[in-house]
């Protein structure tokens, strides 16, 4: 079985930080396959994709798993969509700081068009919440950011990834929902 | 309830007709590497010098994005429009990536020494005979492991271990 989780979410809201840490804790565990692969520009920012592999066993059952980032920048609309293609599970990274309460709607709206225009609805697919840099001064209560970025009221979880919090508990979540939303299909 | 963990595989008899037309067109081509993958970048089949599998996966990955990438572009540019061969060069090697119908890709990775004419010509005859291949296609399920939604959460919570 091959599955293939995407975290996105706005500029800077700490996608690529996830999944560099995650790739670190799941190295740790003997969980990853091959290295860290990262595309990025002389800033440091995401220009295509970051992405790293892993396998875990389940019953002796091996489950590969690709976990990937979506370049955060709107000008990037495109190759946003090129990663999104197969998607079985999304983890939606939202900069928790008030100052970014927009930009958090606006690519929650924007990935549903970009699922649409994959023939993919975003309510049909595993999502996660994921409320990060919950140690900032300025982040929004938790009630505050739900009727904003939870539209489906999904699990969420409050993070802070730059100093690892959270960051296994999403990922175990979201593996979580798409195998069991995987095994209700068949 | 109890819910079934399915995986599914691609029947025994199509994987070793896969792997012969692959093997045919390396054996004519003498490329380095040539994988079949579907849209999403997960690997169907490979063959070349290199056996590291988890480069393999990198590689459908980008052979998946670059082609997306491409055809992306190619609707910018002309509404309607549809990719169907990506083709670059690097100081190395010779890259072309081909759909295979809707929803594969076959991308192959060449030295500067060999032929791109004879390569473009093959991976056509490759396309058609895997597109007929697939036509008839039928995925089964190669294991089942029973298990409740509680026993997945428990089971990875063993394996992951974040509580």
């Amino acid at each position: 079985m091959k599955l293939k989780i995407v975290y996105f979410g706005a500029s800077l809201a700490g996608k690529s930080t996830n999944v560099k840490v995650l790739h670190s804790i799941l190295k740790e565990k003997g969980l990853t396959k091959g290295d860290y692969i990262s595309m990025e520009t002389d800033e440091k920012r995401t220009l295509f994709v970051e992405m790293f592999a892993s396998q875990i066993n389940i019953d002796d059952h091996p489950i590969d798993i690709k976990i990937l980032t979506t370049p955060g920048q709107f000008r990037l609309h495109p190759l946003r969509k090129v990663i999104m293609k197969g998607v079985d599970g999304l983890v939606f990274v939202v900069d928790s700081q008030r100052e970014r309460e927009k930009i958090n709607f606006l690519v929650l709206r924007e990935t549903a068009a970009v699922l649409k225009e994959e023939n993919m609805n975003l309510f049909d697919i595993p999502v996660v919440v994921q409320y990060n840099k919950r140690d900032l001064k300025d982040a929004m209560p938790i009630d505050e950011l739900q009727p904003i970025c939870n539209p489906w009221d999904t699990d969420f979880i409050e993070a802070v990834a730059t100093e690892g919090k959270g960051v296994l508990e999403t990922f175990q979540k979201i593996v979580t929902k798409v195998l069991v939303k995987t095994c209700q299909e068949r | 309830m109890e819910l079934d963990l399915i995986k599914y595989e691609m029947d025994e008899e199509i994987k070793r007709q896969i792997d012969n037309i692959l093997g045919k067109f390396m054996n004519k081509t003498k490329v380095d590497l040539i994988v079949l993958c579907d849209d999403a970048g997960r690997v169907a089949s490979y063959k070349g010098k290199t056996q590291d599998e988890n480069e393999i996966e990198f590689v459908a990955s980008l052979i998946s994005g670059i082609f997306g990438a491409a055809a992306e572009m190619a609707k910018i540019m002309n509404e309607g429009d549809v990719l169907d061969i990506v083709q670059y060069e690097s100081k190395n090697v010779n890259v072309l990536i081909k759909a295979v119908g809707k929803r594969f890709l076959v991308g192959v990775l060449a030295p500067k020494d060999a032929s791109l004419g004879s390569i473009r010509l093959f991976i056509k005859e490759l396309c058609s005979d895997i597109e007929t291949l697939f036509a008839g296609l039928k995925l089964r399920p190669a294991k089942v492991i029973r298990l409740k939604p509680e026993d997945i959460e428990r089971k990875l919570n063993q394996v992951l271990g974040a509580g």
